[in-house]
């Protein structure tokens, strides 16, 4: 298989990132220290460290949401190489329409949308047509077993689990370059968490590279190519 | 990096301004590109306002400068613009729109009278174009415009504040400056609002600058956050980085005194 997206590399390089908390006398929490990882398109790497070890936040720090504190993060995309840690706000903005997916197992529902838009939401930048962007929400609400008498409303009022499947959706509407997952399969039942692992088959066959945290072992056994473990660092201080 | 030839639309620097002695705001520089959308949080009293006023024009700062890429004649700083340059791009490239609609709109005409006379202002003079483009504009804010040659003191806050949207969209401009345009409505109306002014700013491509203290606002709204606090800004960056992991020892606090709803 030839991977559409083989220009696709995220590149993480020394990368430390520690909190400092003013309001506790500003004390410092080092969580990550010379993280280095490397994935390239085509390929679904999963991390792996107990709990509070500092997956997320690298996964935040890779989609921006944090700011590391040394080393670099690099994407390179069709021959562009963007550097994300000194990247202007704009360049991160436009990144995060068509190059960077970020998908967690809780939905920020907004007032009055409905899950089919919220669903086609990340599609309307992209310049697709607004039809074809409802269809691929229909399609994904549809696998993810979202019943069609909801696609209409918004999720607000819908259950947990319902709140995350249309987050999943909403995940994968942009078929991303890049796609960091945090735990998308958390409390999902079986049958929806095979759609999931479909999902992410089908965008790292297509070239995606992929990086994610799976703590269902089964999830990570049937989507991982590689794993990275990321060590806590505080018993190491 | 990408695009680094691009223009900015408004270029702010070193801009201060003092009330005799004390500190509005101090220092203030940005750069706002088109289709930004950059929120201003902090406190009562951190000059937030003052820092907007000055920037729209409303008010001539102590120091610094205010520079704006004009269609006629690119980037013109403000202050060295006529009085009636100046008030030719808040009446046409320019929008505001005030917390309270009573400020924005005129209260003694009616709705649709308040939208043409934006309109007039440019030189519209067609009556049948004007009122056609007033009901249009009023319908895209969602507001029945059965009620459009109705005077404005007899509509709900929510509706008003609608009007107010649809008097600064009718000329298309290309920078809104928004001073807490949801904050004397109640939640639901609020909601609806904040919907409509988040596809408004999509749909057009507008650049705005948005002066709030409701942080669930500035995320909904804005991509980028400047944190004030004491007349100067103390953080600055991507909203959500801002928001999920504030540096700055006061933004920490700030995101942190949030009741969570």
């Amino acid at each position: 298989m030839t991977p559409a997206n083989s220009g696709v590399a995220l590149r993480v390089e020394n990368l430390s990132k520690s909190f400092t908390l003013h309001a506790q006398g500003g004390i410092s929490l080092p969580v990550l220290s010379r993280i280095d990882m490397a994935v390239q398109g085509g390929e679904c790497v999963a991390l792996v460290g107990p709990s509070g070890a500092g997956k997320s936040t690298l996964l935040k720090c890779i989609y921006a949401n944090y700011l590391s504190d040394t080393g670099s993060i690099k994407m390179e995309l069709n021959g562009e190489t963007h550097d994300i840690l000194n990247a202007a706000p704009r360049d991160i903005i436009r990144l995060r329409k068509e190059s960077i997916g970020y998908v967690s197992q809780f939905l920020r529902v907004i007032p009055r949308i409905s899950a089919l838009e919220i669903v086609a939401g990340p599609l309307a930048p992209t310049d697709t047509p607004k039809d074809e962007a409802l269809d691929r929400a229909r399609t994904l609400l549809s696998r993810l077993n979202i019943p069609e008498h909801l696609w209409n409303l918004p999720p607000a009022t819908f259950s947990g689990g319902e709140q995350q499947r249309v987050n999943i959706a909403r995940g994968f509407a942009v078929h991303y370059p890049v796609l960091l997952l945090d735990e998308p399969t958390a409390a999902l039942d079986r049958n929806n968490r095979d759609v999931v692992i479909e999902l992410i088959r089908e965008a790292r066959d297509a070239g995606a590279a992929l990086v994610g945290i799976f703590h269902d072992e089964e999830v990570r056994d049937a989507v991982a190519d590689r794993l990275v473990t990321v060590q806590p660092l505080v018993e190491a201080a | 990096m990408m695009q680094e030839t691009e223009i900015p639309l408004l270029r702010v620097s070193r801009l201060t301004h003092y009330y005799d002695y004390i500190v509005g705001c101090r220092n203030v520089s940005f750069d706002l590109y088109p289709g930004e959308v950059l929120g201003i949080v902090g406190e009562s009293g951190s000059g937030k306002s003052t820092l907007l006023n000055c920037i729209s024009a409303r008010m001539e700062p102590t120091g610094g400068s205010v520079e704006y890429d004009t269609r006629a004649e690119g980037m013109r700083d403000l202050f060295g613009l006529t009085e009636a340059e100046r008030r030719m791009l808040m009446r046409t490239d320019w929008g505001f729109v005030h917390q309270n609609p009573r400020d924005g709109l005129r209260m003694s005409v009616s709705a649709g009278a308040n939208i043409g006379e934006r309109l007039m202002a440019v030189g519209a003079r067609v009556y049948e174009d004007i009122r056609e483009s007033s009901a249009d504009w009023l319908s895209r804010v969602e507001f029945d415009t059965e009620r459009m040659d109705h005077l404005p003191s007899t509509f709900s806050g929510g509706m008003q504040q609608r009007v107010q949207i649809a008097r600064n969209l009718v000329t298309g401009p290309r920078l809104i400056f928004m001073d807490e345009p949801t904050g004397g409505l109640d939640v639901s109306v609020q909601a609806r609002l904040l919907d409509l002014l988040r596809e408004l700013v999509d749909d057009l491509g507008l650049s705005a600058i948005l002066v709030t203290h409701d942080l669930a606002v500035a995320r909904l709204l804005s991509h980028r956050l400047m944190v004030m606090r004491g007349g100067e800004v103390v953080e600055t960056g991507l909203t959500d980085q801002v928001l999920d992991d504030p540096q700055h020892p006061y933004s920490q606090l700030l995101v942190s005194s949030v009741l969570q709803a």
